[in-house]
């Protein structure tokens, strides 16, 4: 974790990183049986670094927390769930792009965690060279449609 | 630079252009290919990586507008509902395609006959037939042998068919419900023994992003190796800019760009093309000439013409049993040819394919099922994502669209690619028959996703980045004014010039053409050397 907010230390403020991950855990919290994790447990600093996305996201996060300042007198990380979820409604139009952008890839380092993949029953790996089992399934359903003859025509 | 000639001269090593690349291969003939793509590193393909889904959606994306690999062209595709998918490498479209592999029906081939619209084909079903049982033994095809909607032949080489799952069990039900026709899908894939050095398919999932497995059949691992042992010379990286022409008209070679973006030139007695649906009309019409002023093998006008594009419907249904729908070659399960051949009633002509097809990855789960307002974010995102993921079944609907001329192949007056060759610009929209096509697919995907107990069913189409099927845009035919290649390929105009691709479909039929574009092209490359002493004649 340390690790990764150094990562992100070199484009988002302290502030920013705080509001980013309060963003990850209010849009994908943990379950409530503690099998799926939170976003902001997943290593999305890391996977953001590694895909170049600091700079997209600045911007949005700043407005955020100016928004929040703003309206609630406090920074978006000390908010509760409920006036994060409220503030965000409000910002959504405003801040379309920044969305659609953090959501997408919010999904896309989310369902590609050890963690995650294995809570939904998938084996944490590629799907090359191990692969996968599937049932044949059975063949005999066919009788009917062989029964009923020819349908093409000549 | 000027190169030694060759016999034969092949442009495109995709399906087509290797199918006939090794067909030709058994005789003595100097045999060349050039290729503007390059050779597929399998072990770099996206099954062999976690992050394959994100992979399928860039680097290996259906269009070459997204991907935008060097080999790729670009393609203004602005003007039509349906995006032009394509794969430009050894493999070609082969690369990335599903490999659901049925063949055209008898009627197919008899479109004016039986239903008074569009044309016949100079070809038939039965000439076909040997051809398609070759390039099934060569592609390593399998499925079950005995369906109905085919007149009996040869069981399938490459084993059993690809497996159901839970998933096509449940579908299969729902149709035997409703009394529809249902079979397991043809595909040229290996699925219970090794196959000609091939391994069987062990379920990876996403076919339409490479096999890493090699149990698909992309021609870079079936027909290349042959013909390349055979001795034919396949230069890869290497672009034609257009096909030259000598003072009497004949086609003597082609202009290219190498690896090094160098121009070379390269001379040959028989120029075959095979670029697909797309390049072929962009490549000739980029071939002018005194000659040919208006592009390449064009007297008749129809060069570009008549594109048809196969639109598709997609139906989804979510069930409350998990299915394990994630599982098994994505694009290949069962299909239905309930509603293929003609039946007035409908208010239509012609008719459609149901395609199964296999439920999304997580990645693709997730971010559908957000987009849908189907999956929440926040504390009910777990248990919502839950009830989709290996839930979900989806359907394509597989239209045939007749030929229009206005629904064509020209050149873009501005957009080129890198070697600053004018690129193709589709001009093409859905006709009445295919709308009204389309919306009774889309409603009789629902009634069956319903019999076989699914609770919410969504569909809609035509679907935009779904354009793979390319057809029709220098058409076979017998007469001269009315088509561009005779009943054996070879262009009305010039007789030592050919084509081979799907281009030269007359009609485009309802089910995926590789099949018997393959078969056709081992049908020409037949004729081509059974009448080698006279084929200029």
């Amino acid at each position: 974790m340390q690790q990764e907010e150094n990562f992100a230390r070199k484009f988002l403020d302290e502030e920013q990183i705080q509001t980013l991950n309060s963003l990850l855990y209010l849009l994908l919290p943990p379950s409530d049986d503690g099998k799926m994790p939170s976003a902001s447990d997943v290593g999305f600093l890391s996977y953001a670094h590694h895909k170049a996305l600091f700079p997209s996201l600045t911007g949005g996060l700043r407005r955020i927390n100016e928004k929040s300042l703003d309206q609630f007198g406090q920074c978006f990380s000390k908010l509760g769930n409920s006036d994060q979820f409220q503030l965000i409604e409000k910002l959504k139009r405003e801040l379309f792009e920044f969305f659609h952008l953090l959501k997408s890839q919010i999904i896309n380092c989310y369902y590609q965690n050890s963690c995650v993949l294995e809570a939904i029953g998938l084996d944490a790996r590629p799907p090359f060279p191990s692969g996968n089992s599937l049932e044949q399934g059975d063949l005999t359903l066919l009788e009917p449609v062989y029964n009923r003859g020819r349908i093409y025509r000549a | 630079m000027s190169k030694e000639s060759v016999d034969i001269l092949i442009i495109g090593a995709g399906p087509s252009g290797a199918a006939a690349a090794w067909s030709l291969s058994s005789t003595s003939l100097s045999i060349m290919c050039l290729e503007q793509g390059d050779w597929m590193d399998p072990s770099k393909y996206p099954s062999t990586r976690r992050d394959w889904e994100i992979m399928r959606a860039h680097e290996y994306n259906v269009s070459p507008n997204v991907r935008k690999h060097p080999a790729d062209y670009p393609i203004n595709d602005k003007s039509s509902p349906i995006a032009i998918a394509n794969f430009n490498a050894v493999g070609g479209g082969s690369i990335l395609y599903s490999a659901h592999f049925p063949r055209f029906h008898p009627s197919d081939f008899r479109v004016k006959t039986l239903d008074g619209v569009a044309d016949d084909w100079p070809v038939n079903y039965s000439d076909l037939q040997p051809f398609f049982s070759e390039n099934d033994r060569m592609m390593g095809v399998s499925g079950l042998a005995g369906d109905p909607a085919y007149p009996p032949h040869e069981p399938p080489p490459g084993g059993y068919p690809v497996s159901l799952g839970p998933m096509g069990e449940i579908m299969g039900k729902g149709f035997n419900k409703l009394g529809w026709h249902w079979w397991p899908a043809y595909s040229a894939i290996i699925t219970s023994r090794t196959y000609k050095g091939r391994q069987p398919c062990i379920n990876l999932g996403p076919c339409n992003s490479g096999c890493a497995q090699g149990a698909k059949a992309s021609v870079d691992i079936t027909y290349w190796p042959l013909a390349i042992r055979n001795g034919v010379q396949l230069k890869t990286r290497s672009r034609v800019r257009e096909i030259t022409v000598d003072a009497s008209g004949k086609a003597t070679g082609v202009i290219y760009y190498d690896e090094n973006n160098n121009e070379c030139r390269q001379n040959a007695r028989v120029v075959i093309v095979a670029c697909n649906g797309i390049g072929t009309p962009r490549l000739l019409l980029n071939s002018c000439s005194s000659h040919f002023p208006n592009g390449l093998a064009n007297r008749s006008g129809l060069v570009g013409k008549n594109l048809m594009l196969h639109p598709l419907g997609y139906v989804e249904g979510l069930f409350e049993d998990p299915l394990e729908s994630y599982l098994g070659p994505q694009g290949c399960c069962i299909l239905s040819h309930e509603f293929y051949e003609t039946d007035s009633r409908r208010g239509f002509v012609r008719g459609y394919t149901m395609q199964l097809l296999r439920g999304p990855g997580p990645i693709e789960t997730a971010l559908s099922g957000v987009l849908r307002r189907q999956i929440p974010w926040g504390t009910e995102h777990h248990q919502a994502f839950a009830k989709h993921f290996g839930h979900i079944v989806g359907m394509a609907i597989i239209v045939e669209d007749l030929p229009e001329q206005h629904n064509c192949v020209t050149l873009d007056p501005n957009l080129t690619d890198s070697n600053l060759i004018p690129a193709p610009k589709i001009t093409y929209k859905l006709s009445e028959n295919s709308r009204k096509m389309l919306a009774h697919g889309l409603s009789k995907g629902k009634e069956v996703m319903i019999a076989s107990g699914s609770q919410k069913n969504f569909a809609f189409g035509p679907v935009r980045q779904t354009g793979w099927h390319l057809m029709g845009t220098a058409r076979m035919g017998t007469d001269p004014t009315s088509s561009v290649v005779n009943e054996w390929g070879r262009s009305h105009d010039i007789k030592n010039l050919f084509i081979v691709d799907s281009s030269i479909f007359v009609t485009s039929s309802a089910v995926n053409p590789v099949s018997t574009m393959q078969a056709l092209a081992l049908f020409i490359t037949d004729k081509i050397k059974t009448n080698l002493t006279r084929l200029f004649d």
